[in-house]
């Protein structure tokens, strides 16, 4: 992951120097990643939306303390963590004033709205999406499969690639591109089917 | 050969953009849903392969986080460049050196046996010049001295007006602090005079 650390160490430099849309590049970048985390605390779909936001926000406050020791992704995982620690603990807190009994907690955490993530729908879509993905990979011409797969699956670095494939780097990145190209045709098709 | 915006935005998801075209994408990134919502499905391909999906599709296309943390940051100040003195939320953000445990004790010791040295000192002293005439250290030294100056390691700067002479002191308090630095000597000087040439 150091290879991330360049553009997300820019960005960070920017939003410390008053630009608050390199913060929404940071956002998109992780939203997914730190949902994932939170998920891992918070089951429910809504709670844990909730508690990234705040995370990012906290994040955002945080951010003119951050001097780069650390990868930004890292320091942002941890707040993420610290967020849905406290969450748990603030709702705990909450719950003897609803007079909740053991027999009453099963119930409520059998409530609809607090499903787990792990739906089998939302599980038939990324099993889906993830075959998709495979199929389309696997379709492509060598070298820009093994592109893609060095750097995807291998977390290699452009100049790693390049220095693996023995070619200039500006290959390796459009490489990387066309395979991401066609990825993009199927994860478009299988979200167009489901909405 | 033009290179296709997409691929600055591969290669923003890959951390790989830098200078003007980190600077154009970002650019791009700010106004233009299209490029955002590329940019948003190269991402969410990416995090597919590393498994690090939060949610399913449908909930990411309703629940636009970026744009909820968007709405909910306007009233967040922007920032101006300079930190500010708030604490840190990070401990690996925290560089201060802690010191070896059991430091505190032994400091504390030396300076409770450091004081009971001065208090013995003075008790002396005291008594000795308790009946004589009061002491005028340093009085009659002033004909050669013309300027005291103090300084110490963590200003650098001098009280005195003239630049060569300034110079001088400042060589010798960057080669004092240079040998300080090796030798693990006290790393604070005290200039108490110095003599025309």
């Amino acid at each position: 992951m150091e290879e991330r650390k360049n553009v997300d160490q820019e960005l960070v430099l920017r939003v410390q120097a008053g630009d608050k849309q390199a913060f929404d590049v940071l956002i998109m970048k992780y939203q997914q990643r730190i949902v994932h985390v939170i998920t891992g605390f918070v089951h429910d779909p809504v709670e844990a939306l909730d508690v990234a936001q705040e995370a990012f926000i906290k994040a955002y406050r945080a951010i003119p303390n951050f001097r780069g020791d650390s990868a930004f992704y890292t320091w942002l995982y941890r707040i993420a963590i610290n967020t849905a620690k406290n969450h748990l603990t603030a709702r705990a807190r909450r719950a003897p004033l609803h007079d909740v009994d053991a027999a009453d907690a099963v119930q409520i955490f059998d409530a609809p709205e607090l499903k787990d993530f792990e739906t089998p729908e939302s599980n038939l879509m990324r099993d889906e999406l993830e075959q998709s993905i495979h199929d389309a990979i696997d379709s492509l011409p060598d070298e820009t499969a093994t592109a893609i797969r060095l750097r995807e699956f291998e977390g290699m670095s452009y100049e790693e690639i390049a220095l693996t494939m023995g070619c200039p780097i500006g290959t390796v990145r459009s490489r990387i591109f066309r395979a991401r190209e066609a990825i993009d045709k199927e994860v478009t098709t299988v979200m167009g089917e489901r909405e | 050969m033009s290179v296709n915006k997409n691929e600055y935005l591969s290669a923003l998801v890959d951390g790989e953009l830098q200078g003007a075209d980190l600077d154009w994408v970002l650019e791009q990134l700010a106004h233009n849903p299209k490029v955002q919502a590329q940019f948003h499905r190269y991402q969410l391909a990416s995090d597919v392969m590393h498994d690090t999906v939060g949610f399913n599709l449908s909930q990411a296309s309703q629940h636009n986080l970026t744009q909820r943390i968007s709405a909910a940051l306007v009233d967040e100040p922007v920032y101006s460049g300079s930190t500010p003195n708030a604490t840190t939320e990070s401990v690996e953000d925290n560089k201060v050196v802690p010191f070896r445990r059991g430091f505190w004790k032994q400091a504390t010791g030396l300076a409770m046996a450091a004081s009971l040295g001065a208090v013995a000192v003075l008790g002396v002293t005291s008594s000795q010049y308790a009946t004589g005439p009061e002491t005028t250290l340093a009085a009659n030294t002033t004909s050669t001295v013309q300027t005291v100056s103090t300084l110490n390691t963590a200003s650098n700067r001098w009280t005195v007006g003239e630049p060569e002479v300034a110079n001088r002191l400042n060589s010798y308090l960057v080669n004092h602090s240079e040998y300080t630095g090796a030798s693990g000597a006290f790393s604070y000087a005290r200039v108490v005079a110095y003599e025309d040439e």
